[in-house]
């Protein structure tokens, strides 16, 4: 398995954060993510934008997290968006039953319309 | 030869008559503005009492400080300005100027002083230990503190000239002479026959008053009448030690010899215009040293002293050269090609030839005998002088040849003569006649050159072309071991018992016992070709032929040349005069030379260290520096030799504890003295300049103390190389330590990772233990489960589980992660199935989802599909798992089959739903996989996709379940290609109806 680098770029439109990934999403560094989301959730940040443009890689691992960190914003009440998401992302995500509880957009710029518009 | 006896006393009897000085001749040094003297038209010259000469100009002053010049100017502080006197005391240096008062050098510039009024200064002299400024204003005595006025009567007139000794002090003005008598000023008006004659210089010798005024030089004595000596405009005066009075004028320069005026006329270059210029300044230094500050042609430095030379001017026609010199008493012989000639008194006094009896005017060698006789080897027999009257030996009287080469006074009994020939051995001449010794009587050669005798009474003979013989009076004894060459032509006893033997052409051979010791031109000899030998008591001197004449004197070798004032460079004889004099004879004459017995300072300039550049101070610390260390010293000589010859240097060294310093080292020309310490401990170095008129400086001592480098010095070196060695002992006994617990802690990592491999091996038997050893055979379908694992330990599992009532459930899971971790999740899995067989798919996911979730499994989730395969149907659901796929055989049509949840494990509300696929016709076919093959990656980083698995799919829905899943393996076998690995477990179970 493929071990490259993930970074995180944070953008904070409170109550949003916008999270940015870059690299692979995988066993070995998509837990760091659950650590950054429970600090902006302790800053009342509740809803949240992930960003995966840059996300080279999400397995069933990632996807764990990520079901992780649905659970983690759902008992803030919380949203959870994702951005830029391939096609086959998407299918994955899909198929593995996030799309029940997160949104899909084309662009955090148009997530974060439709979060003001709904909530 | 002279016996040394005599010698020794003839040195307290000697006459400085012997010396008569012409102060024209000796050698001149011109020191014009080009170069380097700040102008040609000078004012004064002072030598300050540390050997530096200052110069006053019409354009500043000019140190010449040793080897150096330097120039003092406007830029400095001095004034535009004449600086018409210069003087020091206390080593601060004044200059008076005419027009601007009085200037003290502080740090290298002038600054004006405000001790003294007036600007107009007309003299400033040290008067004992102060100086003596008048101005147009006042006259006042300064002792480098303050100043004090003349008082006792001392009159209000400007000074011109002052003159001091151990009797009084005198000062003029323009007309009058003041002296203290009775503890009272007394001014006293000279009377010069014309009133317009104004005293310009003072000088005072043997209570003779020598006035120099505009109007001529005058002389006074016991008060009486000035006489005129003669009219010249006499600028300045001075008088040498040796009562020699000497003129500066407004046109040239003059001496008073026997109350006369005489020019000085420089000789030896061309100086014509000098008697047209003004003489400043006279500045006598020494007897070697007059320096002449001219308005016009610069500064003159000259050296009567050292060489006063007699030739055919005073007499001495030698006839092309002086064989022998031998001194009796007051007097001097002096053998010469041109008869012998007697010296007396400063003058020739007796010029004898064939005339007056000689055998012949061709005289080889003299000796005295102690009744006075002169014996006289000559070209044409043997003569003996008593008084005025010769009396000569031929062959007829039994002298075995006339060429008679040496002679010489038997010291154990005077009447015995021993004289040498030419090609005819060596003869003894006594009351009973001649007898001659020969080669046939072991006489080494019949060619006898020169003879000498040792204390012992031992006779030395020079034997031509074969070596030195001794004769005890019995038998001869030859010695050649070490000679060079054995054309031996002189002979001198040395100083320890030694002989010095003169060749032809290899120098100087010293027998020393048996054996000689060569000692030529590259030991400081002038040339190797040798002419004459003398040991004068101290020195030994060395003439050679046209090499001019060495002297060795405390262990050094000297040289004198015709450049340095010698008669000539071919020297034939030495003899000395006194302690200090000695004459010494040429091929024109002789020339009387004077050893200046004072040293001359020596400064050092700086020394360099390898880290520093230190100055040298007289009391200095030791400069420290270690072993092999290179410090580097610059000598300054504050010697002025007009000959410019080129001043050498000699060091030495001794151990603070030694009681001796080492022997000098050999004379360099360097001015840069290295010395680089061979051993640790304090030192000192002492530096000396030696001037070649046999002159040395002061020694300056440097000490030093030298140390090892630290890490040798013992105490350093010890606790050092001790902390070392345990540090090299404490890291060994470390490293040997950790070697061993890293061996030990390499063998527990192995045993570790062996042990951790045995699990998972185990682990991955255990879970593929799990999986169907055999696929379920069945009458209605063929099914095949495949897996192939990423790891060890892979995520993936497939089961086909039949239920009571026979049909069959196949399942398809995918646990997310890898490892041990997601194994046992998928063991989990397994085992709660096994009891949920029964169920329908939904409710079998709810159980599961809840069973896991009470597990309490973090982040490890799992994705299971379950296919329920009823008679005509397969009712099918998912957790998190890929879309299967469904091919209908009637429709000839491939289905995606997604049915969307969360993987196992997520929440407990998580919703599952079911779907019911018609599979009733032969060749429907369904197939369940993990997401290995969709997303399996070739190294170009592209996924083999859903789309492309589902065109798979089709091509391959004709063929058989073994064939379906060795299609979709290859597929991925293809597309991973040789480079890519696969990066998660792949799993397939494909069900297709019979």
């Amino acid at each position: 398995m493929s071990n490259p680098t993930l970074t995180t770029a944070v953008e904070k439109i409170q109550p949003t954060a916008i999270i940015k990934l870059d690299g692979a999403f995988n066993d070995f560094h998509a837990k760091e993510v659950i650590g950054i989301i429970d600090d902006l959730l302790a800053q009342d940040f509740v809803h949240f934008i992930i960003n995966f443009k840059s996300c080279t890689e999400v397995n069933n691992y990632g996807v764990s997290v990520l079901i992780s960190l649905i659970g983690s914003i759902n008992q803030k009440s919380g949203k959870l968006f994702f951005t830029n998401v391939d096609s086959h992302l998407e299918k994955k995500l899909k198929m593995m039953g996030l799309a029940a509880y997160a949104e899909f957009y084309s662009e955090d710029k148009v997530a974060l319309e439709s979060l003001i518009e709904k909530h | 030869m002279l016996n040394k006896t005599k010698l020794i006393l003839f040195h307290f009897t000697v006459l400085y008559n012997f010396i008569f000085g012409n102060p024209s001749e000796g050698v001149w040094k011109q020191f014009l503005y080009t170069n380097g003297i700040s102008s040609n038209y000078t004012f004064d010259v002072h030598k300050d009492k540390q050997g530096r000469v200052w110069v006053g100009t019409q354009n500043g002053i000019t140190l010449i400080d040793g080897s150096i010049t330097r120039k003092y100017g406007v830029s400095h502080g001095l004034p535009s300005a004449d600086i018409i006197k210069i003087t020091d005391i206390n080593g601060r240096l004044f200059a008076a100027t005419s027009g601007q008062g009085v200037y003290v050098l502080e740090n290298d510039t002038f600054e004006k002083v405000n001790f003294v009024k007036g600007s107009n200064v007309t003299t400033m002299e040290n008067i004992g230990d102060k100086i003596f400024i008048s101005t147009n204003l006042e006259n006042i005595m300064y002792d480098g503190n303050s100043t004090s006025f003349m008082g006792k009567g001392f009159p209000n007139s400007k000074i011109i000239d002052t003159f001091s000794n151990e009797k009084n002090d005198w000062f003029v003005s323009d007309r009058n002479l003041i002296k203290l008598e009775e503890n009272k000023y007394v001014s006293e008006k000279i009377t010069f026959p014309s009133s317009n004659a104004k005293i310009q210089a003072l000088i005072i010798d043997d209570d003779i008053e020598y006035f120099g005024t505009n109007q001529g030089l005058w002389s006074r004595q016991n008060n009486r009448n000035a006489k005129l000596i003669k009219n010249i405009n006499v600028l300045s005066l001075d008088r040498t030690s040796n009562g020699l009075i000497i003129v500066g004028a407004k046109k040239g320069f003059y001496y008073l010899s026997n109350g006369a005026l005489k020019e000085i006329t420089p000789v030896g270059q061309d100086y014509l215009s000098l008697s047209k210029t003004a003489v400043r300044d006279i500045e006598v230094t020494s007897e070697n040293e007059i320096w002449y500050a001219t308005f016009g042609m610069g500064l003159f430095l000259h050296d009567p002293g050292t060489f006063t030379n007699i030739n055919t001017k005073n007499g001495l026609d030698v006839g092309g050269m002086t064989f022998d010199l031998e001194r009796d008493g007051d007097k001097v012989y002096i053998a010469t090609k041109n008869g012998l000639f007697i010296y007396k008194k400063n003058r020739i006094e007796k010029h004898f030839t064939k005339k007056d009896g000689l055998p012949s005017n061709m005289i080889l060698d003299l000796d005295l005998d102690s009744k006075g006789n002169l014996w006289i080897a000559t070209a044409n027999g043997l003569s003996k002088l008593s008084g005025s009257f010769f009396k000569n030996y031929s062959r007829t009287d039994g002298l075995p040849s006339k060429l008679v080469t040496s002679v010489h006074v038997d010291k154990r009994d005077d009447s015995r003569i021993w004289i040498g020939s030419e090609r005819s051995g060596l003869t003894r001449f006594d009351e009973k006649g001649f007898y001659t010794f020969a080669v046939q009587d072991g006489l080494p050669s019949n060619s006898i050159r020169d003879i000498t005798q040792l204390n012992n009474g031992t006779l030395i003979i020079a034997c031509y072309k074969a070596g030195v013989a001794k004769f005890d009076g019995k038998r001869f004894t030859l010695y050649d071991n070490g000679l060079d060459d054995k054309r031996v032509i002189l002979l001198e006893n040395g100083f320890d018992g030694e002989v010095w033997a003169g060749t032809e052409s290899a120098g100087i051979g010293v027998l020393e016992g048996n054996q000689f010791r060569m000692i030529r031109d590259s030991d400081g000899l002038a040339h190797n070709e040798m002419f004459s030998l003398y040991n004068d008591g101290k020195k030994m001197w060395a003439g050679t032929f046209g090499g001019g004449v060495s002297c060795f004197h405390e262990n050094t070798w000297f040289t004198l040349r015709e450049s340095d004032g010698l008669n000539s460079n071919t020297v034939g004889s030495i003899v000395s005069i006194d302690e200090n004099t000695t004459m010494i004879g040429g091929t024109s004459g002789i020339s009387i030379f004077k050893m200046n017995n004072q040293t001359f300072s020596l400064e050092i300039i700086n020394i360099l260290t390898p880290s520093e550049e230190l100055s040298f101070e007289k009391q200095m610390e030791p400069i420290s520096g270690i072993l092999k260390d290179r410090f580097t010293l610059t000598p300054n000589p504050m010697v002025y030799n007009p000959s410019d010859a080129e001043i050498k240097y000699r060091y030495r060294t001794k151990k603070f504890s030694d009681p001796k310093f080492s022997d000098w080292s050999k004379l360099s020309l360097s001015p840069q003295i290295s010395y680089v310490p061979q051993d640790v401990g304090s030192f000192q170095l002492q530096i000396q300049a030696v001037d070649n008129r046999v002159a040395f400086s002061e020694i300056i001592t440097v000490p030093f103390n030298i140390g090892r480098v630290w890490y040798l010095d013992p105490k350093t070196a010890i606790p050092f190389w001790g902390s070392i060695l345990l540090l090299i002992g404490f890291s060994t006994v470390t490293y040997i330590n950790y070697r061993k617990k890293s061996i030990e802690a390499e063998k527990l990592r192995e045993a570790e990772i062996e042990r951790q491999q045995a699990e998972m091996e185990e682990a991955r038997e255990f879970q593929q233990a799990m999986l169907p050893s055999e696929m379920p055979i069945t009458d209605d379908y063929e099914m095949v489960g495949f897996q192939k694992t990423a790891t060890e330990v892979g995520g993936d599992f497939f089961d086909f589980m039949q239920k009571e009532d026979g049909r069959w459930v196949a399942i398809c899971g995918d646990a997310t992660g890898h490892g041990l971790t997601s194994g046992n999740v998928v063991s989990i899995t397994k085992t709660a199935m096994s009891s949920l067989v029964e169920e329908d798919p939904v409710p079998t996911l709810d159980s599961l989802n809840k069973t896991l979730l009470n597990m309490n499994i973090g982040l490890n989730r799992m994705c299971l599909n379950i296919a329920s395969i009823g008679k005509d149907s397969i009712r099918f659901s998912s957790a998190g798992m890929p879309p299967a796929y469904y091919y209908s055989a009637e429709k000839r049509e491939l289905e995606e089959i997604l049915v969307g949840a969360l993987p196992l494990g997520s929440f407990k509300r998580a919703i599952h739903t079911e779907k019911e696929i018609a599979f009733k016709n032969s060749g429907d076919i369904l197939i369940m996989m993990s997401d290995g093959l969709p997303e399996a990656e070739n190294s170009k980083n592209e996924m083999v996709g859903y789309e492309r698995t589902l065109d798979l799919i089709k091509t391959l829905s004709d063929k058989s379940a073994e064939e379906i899943k060795d299609g979709l393996v290859e597929m991925c076998d293809n597309w991973l290609g040789d480079t890519a690995k696969l990066q998660d477990d792949m799993t397939f179970v494909i069900i297709k109806k019979r």
